[in-house]
């Protein structure tokens, strides 16, 4: 005890600068010193160590008491310079095989005293406790991350994946299809690149960060706008050790939020695209309401003019604006227009009757009647005649097949035919002369 | 989890940004230290450690902190086997977000996964303007216990104390759970044994 007391203070005095180490490995005590500024490196250090207790072939963990009395390791030339610049008086090693390392003894409070820690390290070299116990770790690697959040939209997520080793793939599969984009013309169906598939317990899916129907965007900077989809599968497969895949979700639920709220205002701004395409539905038909307007009024014009033919001739113009009102598009609608024909049929038996009581009373009045009735008549056809050309509207063409059609089937009565030939009108005439 | 054939543990770092998770991480994977405080978005590294001979692959899901990222942040949580909740002891308040934040977001996306808290920074109770102010072992450890963690740890990845010690009691929650899942349902498959 003396005389290692007395080295101890020959040493010191012979070198300010070398730091005492005692070393320990199992029941065997090394002493030497290293120099306190420039100690080396870890690897030379270890190589001393192993030299020092003629330990060969053979792994070993060295650890250190630091100056608050805890088991730090020594592995690296960082920690290394650290416990040789902090010892006070002197650096104690403790040395353990690889195997037979207790980490547990690593850490904070775990050598009070110097007893304790000898006494620990004997009862672990002794007895194998069932303590369960992790080596430091290996190989370790980047697996998945997320970047650039701040310069990017906040609907889109840009996405790490480092691919480890050579035979694992990525783990998805992509496929073409078709988003729709916001233009100043309004809103666009484009090509566009998905994920169509997730290989189960593969790298992307296990990730979390990649889902079935994202959109990507770009890959490793350059955008997929344009691209065939063997085009970007060759652009992954490039840079498929570090590739850097920037996506749309389709889930747009894990998003940043920011205290802005773009969010919301990025929905407004969806609902404002569709108030835009409704107003460019509805001025089709507001085009066809107007048309609808012209064309009553030329009709009830030629009625109003004619008192004994305007009850034949309303019901069907009624029914023919129905008609216009309609939506094209609808099949139902086609096919209500075609029953009106039926029903004008009835009405027409009254009114002859009426026509032959006037003749009775009045003859100068009947002669009046079936004038304006003839002219009346022919100004109708030639309007109708004029309309197909006028107008583009595919109601309104159909509009005037339907009223082709009600005087088609007007036409087609005896009683009202007798009506319209000038030989009828003789007829009627010579009757009332006897 | 998966087989013990090849064994797996999926790891979160969650608690209040700048409490040190990042830190801790990169002292257990890589022995440095971050040079500089950059907030993380969502990180996602894998490490091969050995426990009885046998390799497990460690997953390990650091998270985002700030508000700003609580919406990716669940996207960690997925087929979780241990939670660290992490708090520093230069910061009471986010000790006190333990029982008030975190557990309530952790219990919400993994009802029965084990957690664990972890106390970080201890390097600034030596030395350092927080030393006044640093939160004592015992308040941990009641907090600990509030929330029901299975276990307390404390380190600082700084001065690299604790730091294997926490990863190694992760490693050993996860494993020791799933072998006492296989063994229940072994159990419940062989209903004879009971009697």
């Amino acid at each position: 005890m003396n005389r290692s007391f007395n080295k101890s203070q020959s040493l010191r005095s012979l070198n300010m600068n070398a730091v005492e180490v005692k070393s320990k490995y199992g029941a065997e005590f090394r002493r030497f010193s290293v120099d306190r500024i420039k100690p080396g490196k870890f690897e030379e250090f270890y190589k001393l160590i192993m030299t020092i207790h003629r330990i060969a072939n053979m792994e070993v963990m060295i650890g250190y008491a630091d100056i608050h009395g805890d088991l730090l390791p020594i592995n690296n030339d960082e920690n290394f310079s650290k416990a040789v610049s902090t010892a006070h008086p002197l650096l104690r090693i403790f040395i353990q095989r690889q195997e037979e390392v207790d980490y547990s003894n690593f850490g904070t409070s775990t050598l009070t005293r110097k007893k304790k820690a000898v006494v620990t390290l004997r009862n672990d070299l002794n007895r194998k406790r069932p303590h369960i116990r992790i080596g430091m770790p290996q190989d370790f690697r980047p697996v998945s991350s997320i970047i650039d959040v701040d310069i990017l939209p906040e609907s889109h997520r840009r996405v790490r994946l480092y691919r480890y080793g050579s035979d694992k793939p990525l783990g998805f599969y992509i496929r073409d299809g078709t988003s729709v984009r916001v233009t100043p013309h309004g809103l666009e169906k484009v090509p566009g690149i998905f994920i169509s598939r997730m290989v189960p317990g593969g790298l992307a899916e296990s990730t979390g960060l990649l889902a079935v129907n994202d959109e990507v965007l770009e890959v490793n900077g350059i955008e997929v706008t344009g691209k065939t989809l063997d085009q970007v599968t060759d652009m992954m497969i490039a840079n498929s050790h570090n590739l850097i895949v920037t996506v749309k979700p389709v889930n747009q639920r894990n998003n940043v939020v920011r205290s802005s709220r773009i969010s919301g205002s990025s929905g407004q701004s969806s609902d404002s695209s569709g108030s835009v395409g409704y107003p460019a539905i509805t001025v089709p038909t507001g085009a066809t309401a107007i048309s609808h307007g012209y064309s009553p009024e030329d009709l009830e014009s030629d009625e109003e003019s004619d008192i004994v033919i305007e009850s034949n001739i309303k019901r069907p113009s009624r029914r023919s604006n129905a008609s216009v009102a309609s939506n094209a598009s609808r099949s139902q609608t086609q096919t209500t227009t075609v029953t009106p024909p039926s029903p004008p049929t009835r009405p027409q038996t009254r009114p002859p009757s009426t026509v032959s009581t006037a003749s009775f009373h009045s003859q100068p009045s009947f002669n009046g009647t079936v004038h304006n009735s003839l002219s009346y008549k022919l100004h109708k056809d030639l309007t109708l005649q004029h309309h197909p050309y006028h107008s583009s509207n595919p109601a309104m063409r159909e509009s005037n097949g339907s009223l082709h059609k009600i005087l088609s089937s007007l036409r087609t009565d005896p009683r009202h035919s007798l009506a319209l030939p000038r030989g009828g009108v003789e007829e009627d005439g010579t009757v009332i002369t006897l | 989890m998966n087989g013990l054939t090849e064994t797996s543990v999926k790891c979160v770092l969650v608690g209040d940004c700048a409490v040190g998770k990042t830190a801790l991480l990169v002292r257990f994977t890589s022995e440095t230290f971050p040079d500089s405080y950059r907030p993380t978005v969502y990180e996602n590294t894998g490490v091969d450690v050995f426990m009885d001979g046998i390799q497990i692959s460690l997953g390990l899901w650091d998270t985002a902190g700030h508000d700003t990222f609580r919406q990716i942040r669940p996207m960690s949580y997925q087929d979780t086997d241990v939670v660290l909740l992490c708090y520093s002891v230069a910061n009471p308040s986010s000790l006190n977000n333990l029982r008030h934040k975190w557990i309530a977001e952790v219990r919400e996306y993994l009802p029965k996964v084990p957690v664990l808290v972890v106390a970080t920074q201890t390097d600034h109770r030596e030395m350092g303007p927080y030393r006044a102010n640093c939160t004592t072992s015992p308040e941990g450890k009641q907090v600990a216990q509030e929330i029901r963690a299975k276990g307390y740890l404390e380190c600082s990845a700084l001065s690299n104390r604790g730091v294997q010690q926490v990863f190694e009691c992760a490693v050993r929650t996860a494993v020791n759970r799933a072998r006492r899942q296989t063994r229940r349902r072994l159990l419940n498959l062989n209903p004879c044994k009971i009697s």
